[in-house]
């Protein structure tokens, strides 16, 4: 499946660059003896981490020193729980209404 | 195949690997060494296996398109100073000069600036089906994608070259085409 070739100017750039990358090209037996390079990217890489760790060590620190101060805790109150085992000591109450004198007055005729 | 034979099919393919590496490559000539040097160890070290399908060099240029990207991924800095260099020798001034005085570094250089400015799908199918004289079906086994993806970036590629290059480098290509086809080309064609 050829696309549709008419006379391309653009045919023709690309063979002049096609000639160009063949004057320029490496030897095959360069690339070939060539050792690969050391790779740059894992020093990169842990200086990337590294920075990293460091950055979200310096906000924990941060926030730890910025941080406001506690409050001071305060125990809760003693809750005095009912023992089930003693039954509770029976009191008759105290309380008087502030109309119970009502009920003894006679009312006013 | 053995290793031989792998090392003689690929020093057969240099050039062309090496013209296709550039374009997987942004020009960037140093990395484009390095993607085929890393393309050539996996292949004679047995890493990556022709396993028949496509044609060896749709394969080969497969495995260089994969490589390259992988590189540049981990190298996206060079990016960068690809940019500055197409600042630096970019077509500065160029709409100044008339056309006559274009030649053809320039014209390559103005060509490689459009190039340059398409996207990466597109620069790679015209680049295969005019540098390398693949069909579009070839050039979708080597890019990774269907035929009519590849015929679709395929049309909007080049029309988006013509565009990028009317009025400079397109209408000076197309003058020495309407005479002599090789007299565009100077005379080292």
């Amino acid at each position: 499946m050829k696309p549709n070739v008419e006379p391309e100017p653009i045919r023709a750039l690309f063979s002049d660059l096609r000639r160009k990358d063949a004057r320029d090209a490496p030897p095959f037996d360069q690339v070939c003896r060539a050792a690969p390079r050391p790779r740059r990217t894992v020093p990169r890489a842990a200086w990337t981490v590294a920075a990293a760790a460091a950055v979200v060590l310096g906000v924990l620190a941060a926030s730890y020193l910025v941080r406001p101060p506690a409050p001071p805790v305060v125990p809760p109150p003693a809750v005095t729980q009912a023992n089930p085992a003693e039954p509770a000591e029976l009191a008759i109450s105290r309380w008087h209404s502030p109309t119970e004198f009502l009920l003894e007055l006679p009312a006013p005729r | 195949m053995d290793r031989s034979q792998l090392r003689t099919h690929l020093e057969g393919l240099h050039r062309e690997s090496y013209g296709w590496a550039l374009c997987c490559c942004r020009r960037d000539a140093a990395q484009a060494e390095e993607v085929l040097q890393r393309v050539y160890l996996a292949v004679l070290e047995g890493k990556a296996k022709y396993r028949g399908g496509a044609s060896p060099k749709t394969w080969l240029f497969a495995i260089i398109r994969r490589t390259a990207a992988d590189e540049r991924r981990r190298n996206w800095l060079r990016g960068l100073r690809l940019g500055r260099y197409f600042l630096r020798n970019g077509p500065a001034g160029a709409e100044e000069r008339p056309e006559e005085r274009i030649d053809r570094d320039e014209r390559r250089a103005l060509f490689l600036v459009a190039l340059d400015k398409l996207p990466a799908r597109q620069r790679e199918v015209l680049q295969l089906v005019f540098y390398h004289d693949l069909s579009l079906s070839e050039a979708a086994e080597a890019m990774d994608v269907s035929v009519g993806s590849a015929r679709t970036h395929y049309d909007r590629a080049k029309q988006a070259l013509r565009e990028k290059l009317k009025g400079t480098v397109l209408d000076e290509t197309q003058r020495g085409a309407g005479t002599d086809p090789g007299a565009l080309l100077g005379p080292e064609a």
